[in-house]
């Protein structure tokens, strides 16, 4: 089996065929963990990023562009190459595991968040991280937290650990590889150290275990039928002023500090500890991880799940490309797009990141996954 | 070699232009932090001090001479043990004071003792040819290449006794060999000669109308070269391809335009001359025009660097970096926010022009022009929050309306009152703290 994936290919860094997916070495043979580095091989994982060294300026074509981004002839600032991406998990056989997409939206210079995902005999995982804007370098502490988490995760439950536990080591250690970025600002002074959110999924046949720090958020989306929901509970302003009962939901939400985080994986967090709940959902359905870039425009979980069963959250025009018999939620990447593209056309203020786990779970191999099924009492029910 | 003091350049602009738009204005504040070897007891960088006192024949009324006495020694004795020194005297020619022959000796007990008593001899007797003077400081400041070197400049009147291209052959020679401050005791000096003088060599200079006040300036003046830690450093200004810097003036803690003082230091790159330094703050306002972008575009519109330059075998050094940025927007509550740094500034650089052409008018006898300059030096004195500029109008025009800028000219005006305000038109006052916008927050 090779580790890769189909769609996004180019934007992978970390597929290759017949090596480890986390470190590179080569492996052969029926061994399940590499042996430099301990990586899981029965696993697929996809920690987008783009091409290395954007190289000469494709405005003035004769500049070089530095670190930055901008080009020491004419000025002008390059693309990163991550202003949109897009990542599918799919096996040689059966239906894909995972899929997800970001965009810089139409607003913002560049795109912040970042995502990744892992495909596991036992599990699909998902990671969605959001860098704070004002921080200079969140751009990469997203990303080094995303990746980090997606490894933990995978080495962590092929090694059997509980889902419950191997979120919160990948959300601490995420954390831990955030705060050791250097800062721009004043030695000190958190607001010149990079941070971001977390948010991220664990879907198994069991069910699902969903861990976050800050505003990113979970949803799980159902059929037609209902029981849509959102899984998660902001750490954010508005969502502390409500739960205090301080302030009404339309006040605070009205208010220009509502979105302030009340927790972040970066240094001034403090001590982290990640919220981690987990759900059974009751039929099939798909779990989605998104960044407040995508919310802000489209918070009501039943709205997300007409939008991407169908494309508009209107039951009367549904997506003319769809095969309306069939799964809606088979085809994980075109759901992501189709969300992706309502969050786009409603403003798209900031960053939209979304990844979509369809349930029950594929595993790398195209089969259901396995897995203990984790014990009833780490289940509860999550806030709203 | 020694330590040299920490820079730190921060810069303020709305980095948003309008679809078109090419004109980026932005607020360098450039600030610099003494170093280790500031601190007592450690090793400091050579210094060199010529102090110039003028002894043409008008230094003998008033008091001047015995003023200027009691300010050069005080001068010297400040000095620190080691600094190499020279007191000179001004007249038709320079003449050495301190010491006789012409260089510079360390700074002791001693060689400070035989300066005062030399200082205490001088006479005061024929003209002013200060271009003289200054040619005689850079013979003398010769071979102190490495060491900060900065001159003080003491005048009573006008550059009489040698022609105007004389002294300009001077700066020339001088602009960066040593920065001189200048002060102008009594009433009889010329007020744009010193400018000239002082902007050619980085220095600036004040008015000391009444003598008796000479003795405490000088010694400010004197402790404040001694806090000098590194001399000619330099902005080095990186602009985009067919760019172009419109403007680079000093704002704070005067107004200096260097925009002219620009020397290409290579491809895109320009170096523009900011003295010598020591602990202290100082804003700068860069005009870029770039060629216009798309909408959704980013560029860096010019990258700022502050430069040590390069001292006995060791290469030029980058101190501080800044950069100021641009981005096209169709989103005119962007494009069209202003800068409050940059509109502060922008409000003293026009309130010293107003004061400037207000007080030439005046002197021309257009008392039209000079009503409504000044008129408008009022209420943008009164906007930018300066008060001693305003204290100073007061004292030329009567304000009837602050707002409006209504004033009369008033018709009995001190000599000293006139060359004050013109004098210190160029001073300016920093933005007030608090007035920063907050930053947008939220991920």
């Amino acid at each position: 089996m090779k580790p890769g994936t189909d769609a996004g290919r180019k934007a992978l860094g970390e597929a290759r065929g017949g090596a480890c997916a986390s470190c590179g070495e080569p492996y052969e043979g029926t061994d399940r963990f590499c042996e430099r580095c301990g990586h899981p091989h029965a696993c697929r994982i996809a920690v987008p990023r783009p091409e290395a060294g954007p190289g000469r300026c494709a405005d003035c074509g004769a500049g070089a562009v530095g670190a930055d981004g901008y080009c020491d002839q004419c000025g002008l600032r390059q693309p990163s190459g991550r202003e949109h991406l897009e990542a599918e998990l799919k096996g040689d056989a059966g239906p894909p595991s995972a899929a997800a997409v970001t965009d810089v939206g139409s607003r913002r210079a560049r795109n912040e968040d970042a995502f990744a995902l892992v495909a596991l005999p036992q599990a699909v995982c998902g990671v969605v991280c959001d860098g704070v804007a004002t921080a200079p370098g969140s751009e990469e502490a997203a990303w080094l937290a995303a990746g980090t988490a997606a490894r933990v995760l995978a080495g962590r439950l092929a090694a059997g650990m509980s889902p419950h536990l191997a979120m919160r080591t990948a959300a601490v250690l995420a954390g831990e590889a955030v705060a050791s970025l250097p800062g721009s600002g004043a030695p000190g002074d958190p607001r010149g150290r990079p941070a971001c959110t977390f948010v991220s999924a664990i879907v198994q046949d069991g069910g699902v275990t969903v861990g976050w720090i800050g505003d990113s958020r979970a949803y799980w989306l159902a059929g037609p039928e209902g029981g849509s929901r959102l899984l998660t509970r902001d750490d954010s302003w508005a969502v502390r002023m409500i739960a205090r009962g301080t302030m009404s939901a339309a006040d605070a939400w009205a208010d220009r500090r509502a979105h302030l985080l009340t927790a972040w994986l970066g240094t001034g967090a403090g001590l982290l500890d990640p919220h981690v709940t987990a759900f059974r959902p009751g039929g099939p359905g798909l779990v989605l991880i998104c960044s407040d870039g995508f919310w802000n425009d489209l918070p009501d979980a039943s709205a997300i799940a007409a939008v991407a069963r169908t494309g508009t959250n209107t039951p009367a025009g549904p997506d003319p490309d769809m095969d309306v018999g069939a799964d809606p939620f088979a085809d994980p990447l075109a759901v992501a797009r189709r969300l992706v593209r309502a969050a786009l056309d409603a403003g798209g203020h900031d960053n939209v990141t979304v990844a979509a786990i369809p349930f029950p779970p594929h595993g790398p191999d195209g089969a259901s996954t396995g897995g203990t099924e984790p014990s009833l009492t780490e289940f509860r029910e999550p806030g709203p | 070699m020694t330590d040299l003091p920490e820079f730190t350049i921060r810069v303020d602009q709305n980095p948003y232009l309008p679809a078109d738009g090419t004109e980026m204005h932005a607020i360098i504040s450039v600030e610099a932090r003494a170093s280790a070897g500031a601190r007592p007891g450690t090793p400091r960088g050579e210094a060199a001090e010529i102090i110039i006192i003028d002894t043409s024949g008008s230094m003998s009324y008033s008091g001047k001479m015995a003023a200027a006495k009691r300010a050069a020694k005080a001068a010297v004795g400040v000095l620190r043990d080691g600094v190499h020194f020279a007191v000179v005297a001004g007249a038709n020619q320079p003449r050495m004071v301190y010491p006789q022959q012409e260089r510079l000796v360390r700074a002791g007990e001693k060689t400070r003792r035989d300066a005062a008593g030399a200082v205490q001899r001088l006479d005061a007797a024929g003209g002013t040819a200060i271009g003289s003077w200054l040619r005689l400081a850079d013979r003398l400041f010769a071979g102190h290449g490495d060491a900060v070197r900065h001159a003080i400049l003491l005048t009573d009147g006008k550059n009489q006794h040698e022609s105007d291209e004389e002294l300009e052959s001077a700066l020339r020679q001088c602009a960066g060999a040593f920065v001189c401050d200048a002060r102008g005791v009594g009433t009889d000096w010329n007020v744009a000669e010193l400018r000239k003088i002082t902007s050619a060599l980085l220095g600036g200079f004040l008015d000391v109308p009444d003598p008796r006040d000479l003795e405490a300036d000088f010694l400010a003046m004197a402790r404040d070269a001694m806090g000098k830690e590194i001399a000619d450093v330099v902005l080095r200004v990186w602009t985009p391809q067919n760019a172009e810097v419109g403007l680079m003036k000093q704002m704070a803690p005067t107004v200096e335009d260097l925009t002219g003082r620009r020397s290409e230091a290579g491809t895109r790159l320009g170096d523009y001359p900011l003295g010598a330094w020591g602990t202290e703050q100082r804003e700068y306002h860069l005009s870029v025009t770039v060629p216009p972008g798309d909408v959704g575009r980013q560029m860096r519109a010019a990258w700022v660097k502050v430069i040590a330059p390069a001292r006995g075998g060791e290469a030029e050094r980058v101190l501080a970096t800044g950069n100021v940025l641009a981005e096209w927007t169709d989103d005119e509550a962007k494009s069209t926010r202003i800068n409050m740094r940059v509109a502060h500034h922008t409000g003293q650089a026009e309130l010293a022009q107003a004061i400037n052409e207000g007080m030439e008018a005046r002197r021309e006898g257009d008392e039209d022009t000079a009503t409504a300059r000044l008129g408008r030096a009022v209420v943008l004195a009164k906007r930018v929050g300066n008060e001693e500029i305003a204290g100073l109008l007061d004292r030329v025009v009567d304000v009837v309306d602050a707002e409006s800028g209504t004033v009369r000219l008033k018709r009995d005006v001190s000599k000293a009152d006139e060359m004050s305000l013109e004098t210190r038109s160029v001073r300016t006052v920093r933005t007030r703290q608090g007035e920063e916008p907050p930053n947008e927050a939220g991920s």
